[in-house]
């Protein structure tokens, strides 16, 4: 006969190896990636016999990538920059109403977290070429601020309906406006989750292949949709340096992000 | 107690048929209330009852579908919240959360555009009134409930307003808290003689801390009155309901007399001058009754049986039976000294009874919206 406490411990044990097994599955191919970025072959191989560098000088050197990381980081603060200009008023705004039309504008705001990226660029390359704009980094930018947007929303509404609507009323009753409310008091308040959003969007767009292929040209193509087509000529581990300063970025970013604001406030 | 003194325009608040609805919910209906200059104004109520809702109107953060908010005799209702010289403090008391203590007392004054040595003397003055001195460079949450309650209060005392509006006062704060703020509030709003309005669904702290109470039920205003008035002579079975216990008897009233079935009596005495004969309602607080165990001779006095007991540490309860279909009537003895009372076991035979002064008579059909 097993008593509860055995049973308990059967399952946490259980679930131990589960998540261990799991964990591995998942981050086994990126740690072997990582680890053959630092190979001195010129083919990619594994195990790794010599040790060097030589990739991640190869991404310095090698035009392409070090053109296209430039559009990649411009592009993500850029479009960072403008999901905020636009997505923290929204949030303001949507999270104290309610009411069908707000729940309508709200779903629509965050609907290219649900829309399959292939079908939202492809609109926004018909939609933008119509209006004269076509392939270019407007047209790119623009891609990337829809693509963002959500994130913004969601962290920023989030934190603000957790604040209660004393804050600002207090601030009015002592004598603020509409604007010094905002600048005093609801500001410093929601600042955190900017940031967190902002960091959020700057990961989504450096990461971005799907909408960015649309957009591309010598001009404009970004990191990601680089290394796709350097991949169809030729495969040294120049692929795996580049997937390593993406992946260091992203990890440095997210850490910076769960300091300030918490992961679950996104992911949850 | 200032009647006389509510009837002054340009002083104090008055609210002038006020109506306010919230889809198909009335959520207040043509209320009046007048709140002289100085006084402390309790609405006291249970929730719903529309009290947070006529806090907000007086605030400006919900418009009136009609009526007047006449603050120091001006019309306000079109004014913004900013515009209206108010102090209020909130029930989680909403100190700016990336602020110091000074930073959020000095706040108001900031945005009026004080200069900072001014600003900074008005903050000592504000914190040494509330007695926070030296807590200047906390932050909120370093603080405890009490202080953060008093930091609320000096943040809207500092702007010198003309009304203060406080949102459950006490309600944050555990128990032992609760009754030194009281004593705190009081002498504050005495010292600043602020006219103020407060709103509370705990029948203690209206009393406490109040001059006068207004009892509201279902969005209208039942009794305005002392805390003394609405305590001793509620003017309806749900006022004196909602303050504390009440036992109460259908009766019939004849001139001075009334006839209420009652243990072996059918009538007993009551001294209201002005009732009216007909159907009326007769309440009894608890501690207005005495027990024991001969018959007093003075005033009324029924027989019943002990069916239930609690002791309260300052006083001993009653139930007692006093007739097959009544309501046990329950009785409240203050134990005195540890030896000169009397505790009656359950089952005991018993005389209960009241001086007819005490107890309070309304007509019965006033009972209505209980």
């Amino acid at each position: 006969m097993l008593t509860h406490r055995a049973v308990e411990r059967l399952i946490n044990g259980g679930l131990l190896f589960y998540t261990l097994a799991f964990s591995i599955f998942m981050l086994a191919p990126i740690l072997i990636v990582v680890i053959v970025a630092f190979s001195a072959n010129s083919y990619v191989s594994f195990p790794i016999e010599n040790w060097s560098w030589r990739w991640f000088q190869r991404l310095y050197e090698y035009r392409p990538y070090f053109d296209s990381f430039v559009v990649t980081l411009k592009l993500a603060v850029l479009s960072a920059f403008f999901a905020c200009l636009l997505g923290v008023p929204a949030a303001l705004v949507l999270s104290r109403s309610r009411g069908k039309f707000a729940n309508a504008v709200m779903t629509f705001m965050l609907s290219p977290l649900s829309i399959p990226s292939i079908v939202l660029g492809f609109a926004m390359l018909f939609y933008l070429s119509r209006i004269g704009l076509g392939v270019s980094f407007i047209s790119l930018l623009i891609a990337h601020v829809v693509a963002s947007i959500p994130y913004i929303v969601r962290t920023v509404g989030g934190q603000y309906r957790s604040m209660t609507p004393g804050f600002e009323e207090s601030a009015m009753i002592l004598g603020c406006n509409g604007w010094q409310t905002f600048w005093y008091v609801t500001f410093p308040m929601i600042r955190g989750a900017i940031l967190a959003g902002a960091i959020f969007a700057l990961i989504i767009s450096i990461d971005n292949v799907s909408l960015s292929l649309f957009f591309s040209s010598p001009t404009t193509a970004t990191l990601p949709v680089v290394m796709l087509s350097y991949l169809e000529s030729s495969f040294d581990p120049s692929i795996a340096a580049a997937s390593t300063v993406q992946l260091i970025i992203a990890v440095v970013l997210l850490f910076v992000i769960e300091r300030l604001y918490g992961l679950r406030g996104i992911t949850g | 107690m200032r009647e006389t003194a509510s009837d002054i325009d340009g002083a104090g608040l008055k609210l002038r048929g006020i109506s306010k609805s919230f889809g198909n919910l009335q959520a207040l209906s043509r209320m009046d209330l007048s709140v002289p200059r100085g006084e402390l104004m309790a609405l006291l109520g249970p929730s719903g009852c529309g009290k947070s809702t006529t806090l907000r109107i007086i605030a400006g953060f919900e418009q009136p579908d009609t009526g007047k908010v006449l603050i120091a005799g001006k019309d306000v209702v079109h004014l913004p919240p900013n515009r209206r010289g108010l102090g209020m403090v909130f029930q989680d008391y909403s100190l700016f959360p990336h602020m110091t203590v000074a930073e959020n007392v000095g706040f108001g004054l900031k945005i009026a555009g004080l200069a900072r040595a001014e600003i900074a003397k008005r903050v000592r003055e504000a914190l040494k009134l509330v007695q926070l001195s030296g807590r200047d460079d906390y932050f909120p949450t370093q603080l405890s409930g009490g202080q953060q309650q008093r930091a609320a209060l000096a943040r809207s005392l500092i702007m010198r307003p003309s009304l203060l509006l406080l949102d459950e006062p006490l309600g944050a704060l555990d128990k032992n808290l609760r009754e030194n703020m009281q004593f705190e509030l009081r002498r504050i709003q005495r010292t600043m003689d602020i006219t103020t309005v407060m709103v509370t669904h705990d029948q203690e702290e209206a009393l406490t801390l109040a001059d006068r109470i207004a009892v509201m039920v279902d969005g209208r205003v039942l009794q305005v009155g002392t805390p003394l008035e609405v305590y001793e002579s509620p003017a309806n079975r749900v006022v004196a309901e909602f303050l504390g216990t009440a036992n109460i008897f259908e009766g019939v009233a004849d001139r001075h007399t009334i006839r209420v079935a009652l243990g072996d009596r059918t009538e007993v005495l009551a001294a209201q001058p002005e009732l009216r004969d007909g159907a009326v309602l007769l309440g009894i607080r608890p501690e207005k009754m005495w027990i024991s165990g001969e018959r007093n001779s003075r005033g009324n006095a029924v027989a019943g049986t002990v069916i239930g007991h609690v002791f309260r540490g300052t006083a001993h309860v009653y139930e007692v039976e006093v007739g097959p279909n009544l309501a046990p009537v329950q009785v409240l003895e203050q134990a005195n000294s540890r030896h000169d009372t009397r505790v009656y076991s359950l089952g005991t035979s018993v005389w209960i009874g009241w001086r007819p002064e005490d107890a309070f008579v309304f007509p019965a059909e006033r009972e209505g919206r209980a």
